[in-house]
């Protein structure tokens, strides 16, 4: 039984996404295909069913080519289901992204950053984690993604179950912060 | 509807593992929702498979969702590979995916199971799927979903506790054996599936990833790893497991494992077995080479 590249390659790619959500902080390393890791990732997750919005100057460039490859709709940074940032700073965009309420708090927004940094070898984390899925000491690094990014997302998702998820993505790795987690700072 | 690329050759021209990549798209969504979110149950779209809903297809629907071509399968029902329901199940499976089947816990990478979790403790590598018939706790004390849902979501949950008390007072104990409710990282209050008390403490932070799946009533949730889940109790009145009350497995002879009693009616008597087949015949082989 042969099987379709497409179909296996979605499949791995959530494999490793849903291992990453499970094990915050730990780096999931993935062979992105000619597409890139970031419309790899969009390809798993995104179709008619969901929204999108893209935040920054490829905004105009990145929506139609998504809407064309997984045939997801656009909508505004408030009520789309997957917004996508350049890793960076995204001012005060990130507090419009919609948190689910308390009835339904998945309807919170799945928030993801790419063209990250994100380095295995590093063994000094600047980020300390705590929560589900988390052995104790995991620390990680994302260079690129400003302290203070890092402190709105603490804040977007301090009135758990409220909140969002978060994806970091590189080149070649995947990075994930669900709602769940507490980030703080390695002094 | 798939593109023709993404067509394969699955059994009499079915997609790889079943459903359309669409349908895995939705449930895998939901999946990464209810992992941000342990013990919360995330509704989704339920989809129609050949075999009646009741009957494993909330745990078939994860299975066929995440399952790839390098996994290896286990099925159990009851903690036994060979009963009706794992067997079609793993023989479905195996049919629209041709993934690899095994009967050894510590060799697959996926293990579905109705009502038991194997006693061999597992590992980082591996994800267990439950087959979910009642999702909601707090069914029991609440018929509305509505009443449920703002219950969860105001973590109000008093009655569930006034019914444990009733209980203790009208039966000196807490009546529920299966489906035991638990607290899920402090937050939720969660059905566990009708697994024994026994199992109850390895989903508190398991090193595996833990998916529950509810066919019928249409809602995923789940327990990642290393997260703790406490069933519920009063600091005057603990939560205990069963009580074999010394007995073994006539098999193996292991006293550390969830038995199943049988009663021979002719003799009048009762027999005590593993309930985990793997575990019992891993045992038993191992009492051969001694």
């Amino acid at each position: 039984m042969g099987t379709d590249i497409k179909i296996a390659r979605n499949q791995g790619t959530f494999r490793e996404l849903m291992n990453a959500f499970a094990r915050p902080g730990s780096l999931a390393a993935i062979t992105p295909s000619s597409e890139g890791l970031l419309m790899d990732v969009l390809d798993v997750l995104l179709d008619h069913e969901v929204s999108f919005c893209v935040l920054g100057k490829n905004k105009e460039s990145m929506e139609p080519e998504i809407t064309a490859v997984t045939g997801s709709r656009t909508a505004d940074t408030g009520s789309a289901d997957f917004v996508i940032f350049a890793a960076g700073d995204t001012g005060d965009e990130l507090y419009k992204v919609k948190r689910g309420s308390l009835e339904y708090p998945d309807k919170g927004a799945t928030v993801i950053y790419y063209g990250a940094v994100l380095d295995e070898n590093k063994k000094i984390a600047d980020h300390s984690f705590k929560g589900p899925g988390i052995a104790a000491g995991t620390g990680f690094t994302a260079p690129g993604i400003p302290e203070g990014e890092l402190k709105k997302l603490s804040e977007i998702n301090s009135e758990y179950p409220l909140g969002v998820d978060t994806v970091i993505i590189s080149e070649n790795n995947i990075l994930c912060i669900p709602r769940s987690s507490k980030i703080g700072v390695v002094k | 509807m798939n593109s023709a690329a993404e067509k394969i050759d699955g059994k009499n021209g079915y997609n790889f593992a079943f459903l359309d990549e669409n349908a895995k798209k939705e449930i895998r969504r939901r999946i990464l929702k209810a992992i941000s979110i342990p013990g919360y149950q995330v509704p989704f779209g339920s989809r129609e498979l050949p075999i009646a809903r009741g009957w494993g297809t909330g745990g078939l629907q994860i299975t066929l969702s995440i399952i790839g071509k390098s996994d290896i399968l286990k099925v159990i029902d009851q903690g036994c590979d060979d009963s009706v329901n794992a067997v079609n199940i793993r023989r479905f499976i195996k049919s629209v995916t041709g993934v690899e089947m095994t009967t050894d816990t510590e060799r697959a990478t996926l293990v579905q199971t109705r009502h038991r979790i194997p006693e061999k403790p597992l590992t980082k590598d591996q994800v267990i799927i439950f087959q979910v018939p009642f999702p909601e706790p707090l069914r029991t004390v609440e018929p509305s979903e509505a009443e449920t849902r703002r219950m969860h979501a105001e973590a109000d949950y008093s009655r569930m506790w006034l019914y444990l008390y009733e209980d203790i007072v009208k039966c000196g104990e807490i009546s529920i054996g299966a489906r035991y409710p638990v607290f899920v990282n402090n937050r939720y209050i969660m059905d566990p599936s009708p697994i024994p008390r026994w199992d109850i403490e390895k989903l508190n932070n398991s090193e595996c990833l833990n998916l529950f799946c509810a066919g019928r009533e249409k809602r995923i949730y789940a327990i990642p790893p290393r997260t703790s889940v406490k069933p519920l109790e009063f600091e005057d009145f603990r939560f205990r497991i069963e009580d074999f009350k010394g007995n073994k497995c006539e098999k193996c002879g292991s006293a550390n494992s969830y038995l199943d009693e049988t009663i021979d009616e002719a003799a009048g008597t009762r027999h005590y077995y593993c309930s985990d087949a793997d575990y019992c015949e891993k045992n038993l082989n191992n009492a051969v080479r001694k």
